[in-house]
């Protein structure tokens, strides 16, 4: 059985890397990240000259700031709508996509279980997420480096933080890694609703939906909002930016890679129970 | 042949709130058999075949196929169970040969190239192998559903409406090749129609449902014979055709001549005695489609 | 009579005396400057390699090597490694540059610092055009160095260095530490740079004075053997 839940893997990544729209999200990225890294290199100076005018008064700059690893920071800030997007993609089609073209008929009348295909596929959307942001993260560094160098990192929050050229690597790794988590997750909500669903577009638009209305409900500073907030998952998936900062908070950090991880578990489990269940009429 | 169960279903019932979709069903398919599973549209053929491969969950009632419960060995029958449930969706974007790999790699298959190309050759397909399913017509999409079900040599074949979408050529290939995959094969076959003669053609023992139960079932021919049926014979000789019924007595039998056709009401045993005289004559006999409605059958039985 | 005239004498020469040493016990603010700046002046030019921490309440900065080179009169520059910040105040501070232009010196007391004697001159700058309006400084007459010096700046608050003379240089007394304490405005920080949806800064956090500090720590000197000259002859 074991063998053949790999099979199956091996055929739902065969199948998601053999549709055209799988290649939507490398291709934005490809798009994206040196667009961003272009911009910077172009206008950087210009931006960061704005963002720090008011520092000029009481500081003399000394040094370069804009460099490759800044892009890569400012480039995991677009985690947070447009990755999100380029997951659902795919991990909302995985099975919304098989009942719309009727082919649950063809694999639930196979031997694998129920359970084995779900895992399999949301495994398979698994590696297609990291895959995405490996990508991403690579792309981001590698290309960054080689356009605009490497150096310091500065990154503004209510405190400015300068992390010193052989200390942001890490970082940088780090943060991929936890904003991978996050990406899982928003992977684990589409495959849910996926589940539900007779066609893709509906669990792509109600998983953005869904991401959209949260970070609202974070940004307003209304106290019912505010007992909310600390459990919707949105409120954690930022957390990779606590890799910047002097002390890294690990307990908060850890904290936020726990309730992303029982989002996930949650979501599989609702899936799980649900499709198990489910009576195939498509 | 075998008296060996291949399927058993027991007082099945399948509810859809207040609506009774299978209504205590219980039939059993013995090895070796082409079984027919016939009813009007809406009787319940589709929820039942649903169920026998785990599509649906019954609401009560017990399914064993080759003497195992199905909830409890659903693996392990499947592996041996190939099936085609209503219209065979294949992933379009994918070819032929693709598409068979991947679904008998899904049923623990290993299917080699050499299998993968015999399958399409048996359905027809072998020219189009390497092109994507989504250039395919109905009928190529019908016979590809077929090789998909035959691709991990299966023991037991479960066929829903087999022959749709198919040109009149086409559907005597796939009888033919149910036939021979059975006779040759030894495969047990269930075949679900809503046409009463392709079952007759085909098939040893039938069961006819109707509102989710059970109307008949039993031995094909003894369930049809006594019973006369209509046939067409085509021929391009219709006069000659004519005068031999005629003189050999069964002009009485003629129900109508249009154009090149002559449509006559016959048992069973007198089809193949009929095409005889007519060759014997020297008539060239085109054609010969025996013609049995369900309905006809049905109205018979009350 | 004789008594009379011998009482008057010693009265006399008594006050006299009183009055050359009380006179003479009040330290000479403008010597004690000017030795100081004597002192300074055998320094030509020097390259020092150091370690700089910046200590502001909003920036954490790594503790960065560098190097820093002087030429004379008032040419300081600070070189780090990688990207740094540097306050405004209080880096560039020579005894050249703050005693090179007109001013008024005024000797306030004799006072003890770090557990030196030191004599504490105020310098009032006479015309208008320094940023410097006010300093005080407290100099170790003994080595004719300035151990701490506070200034007052016409609009940026005041700045104070002190100076720790821990590793002594033959012959030129250059400090081995030097703590720079200075006023900051807390800026705000604009957000767009990182697009921070989530900056979760405590409300009504608004531009408020903090001190910030700068602590030097020079780890060896090269003095006088040109490299200060090459590095700003290049400059040129």
């Amino acid at each position: 059985m074991n063998h053949m839940w790999a099979s199956a893997v091996s055929i739902e990544l065969y199948k998601i890397f053999r549709r055209p729209r799988t290649y939507i999200g490398f291709a934005a990225i490809c798009f994206l990240v040196p667009l961003i890294q272009i911009a910077l290199y172009v206008d950087g100076e210009t931006y960061l000259e704005f963002s720090l005018q008011n520092l000029k008064e009481a500081f003399e700059f000394q040094g370069e700031l804009l460099n490759g690893y800044l892009a890569t920071y400012i480039i995991l800030v677009t985690l947070y709508v447009h990755i999100p997007f380029l997951v659902t993609l795919v991990t909302g089609d995985l099975l919304a996509g098989e009942a719309a073209t009727g082919t649950f008929r063809m694999i639930l009348t196979r031997p694998i279980s129920r359970t084995g295909l779900l895992l399999a596929k949301f495994t398979a959307g698994l590696i297609y997420t990291s895959l995405l942001i490996f990508c991403m993260g690579l792309l981001s560094i590698i290309m960054g480096v080689i356009v605009m160098g490497t150096g310091d990192l500065i990154v503004i929050k209510n405190t400015i933080y300068i992390f010193a050229e052989d200390d942001v690597m890490w970082r940088l790794i780090a943060a991929f890694g936890f904003g991978l988590l996050a990406m899982w997750t928003v992977a684990a909500l589409s495959f849910m609703l996926s589940s539900f669903a007779e066609n893709s577009i509906g669990p792509i638009m109600i998983t953005m939906s869904i991401i959209i209305v949260f970070i609202i409900i974070s940004a307003i500073d209304l106290s019912i909002f505010r007992t909310v907030k600390p459990f919707l998952f949105t409120s954690h998936m930022g957390s990779w930016k606590l890799f910047f900062e002097e002390p890294v908070n690990y307990n908060k950090i850890g904290n936020s890679a726990l309730i992303l991880s029982a989002h996930i578990v949650v979501l599989i489990s609702v899936t799980l129970f649900s499709f198990r269940r489910k009576d195939i009429l498509s | 042949m075998s008296n060996s169960t291949i399927i058993e279903i027991s007082d099945l019932h399948k509810s859809y709130g207040a609506f009774k979709a299978v209504n205590g069903l219980s039939f059993k398919v013995f090895k070796g058999d082409v079984f027919g599973f016939l009813g009007p549209n809406g009787a319940g053929k589709s929820t039942t075949i649903r169920m026998l491969l785990s599509l649906i969950t019954p609401t009560s009632g017990r399914i064993k196929i080759f003497d195992k419960d199905l909830i409890a060995n659903r693996s392990t029958i499947l592996m041996k169970v190939g099936a085609i449930v209503e219209k065979p969706d294949m992933y379009g974007y994918l070819s032929a040969s693709n598409n068979l790999k991947l679904l008998s790699r899904l049923s623990g298959y290993v299917a080699t190239n050499d299998r993968i190309n015999s399958v399409l050759l048996m359905v027809g397909l072998s020219h189009r192998a390497h092109d994507k399913v989504k250039t395919f017509s109905q009928g190529m999409k019908q016979r590809l559903g077929i090789a998909q079900a035959l691709i991990h040599e299966p023991e037991l074949i479960i066929l829903d409406e087999p022959t749709n979408g198919l040109d009149p050529q086409g559907m005597v290939e796939i009888r033919n090749l149910i036939l021979k995959l059975n006779k040759e094969n030894g495969i047990t076959i269930m075949l679900s129609s809503h046409l009463l003669n392709e079952v007759e053609m085909l098939a040893n023992r039938m069961v006819i449902i109707d509102k989710g139960k059970v109307v008949v079932e039993g031995d094909v021919v003894e369930l049809l014979s006594g019973d006369k049926m209509k046939v067409t014979i085509g021929t391009s000789d219709i006069d000659k055709a004519n005068a031999v019924l005629i003189e050999s007595g069964l002009g009485h039998e003629i129900l109508k001549i249009e154009g090149h056709e002559i449509q006559l009401q016959l048992d069973q045993s007198e089809v193949s005695k009929v095409n005889a005289l007519l060759v014997d004559n020297g008539v060239q006999v085109d054609k010969m489609v025996p013609v049995r409605s369900l309905e006809d059958y049905f109205l018979s039985l009350t | 009579m004789r008594k009379v005239k011998y009482i008057g004498l010693v009265m006399i020469s008594w006050l006299i005396s009183f009055n050359h040493f009380a006179f003479s016990a009040i330290p000479n603010p403008d010597l004690i400057l000017q030795e100081v700046k004597l002192k300074f002046n055998t320094v030509k030019d020097y390259r020092a390699d150091v370690k700089i921490k910046v200590d502001v309440d909003f920036v954490k900065i790594p503790e960065k090597s560098g190097t820093i080179y002087f030429l004379q009169p008032d040419l300081v520059r600070v070189k780090t490694k990688g990207f740094s910040l540097l306050p405004k105040r209080g880096m560039n501070i020579t005894p050249q540059n703050l005693l090179g232009v007109n001013y008024t010196a005024i000797w306030i007391k004799t006072d003890r610092y770090e557990g030196v004697e030191v004599e504490v001159i105020k310098v009032i700058p006479i015309d208008n055009e320094g940023d410097i309006i006010l300093s005080t400084l407290w100099v170790d007459t003994d080595k004719n160095i300035i151990r701490k010096l506070e200034a007052t700046t016409r609009d940026a608050g005041t700045f104070v260095i002190s100076m720790a003379f821990d590793s002594p240089i033959e012959g030129y007394d250059l400090p081995s530490k030097v703590v720079v304490n200075f006023d900051m405005r807390k800026n705000e920080i604009p957000l767009g740079l990182t697009g921070d949806f989530e900056n979760d800064r405590p409300q009504g956090a608004k531009s408020k004075n903090t001190r910030g500090k700068v602590t030097i720590t020079y780890l060896e000197y090269s003095i006088n053997n040109g490299e200060g000259t090459a590095y700003f002859k290049k400059k040129k």
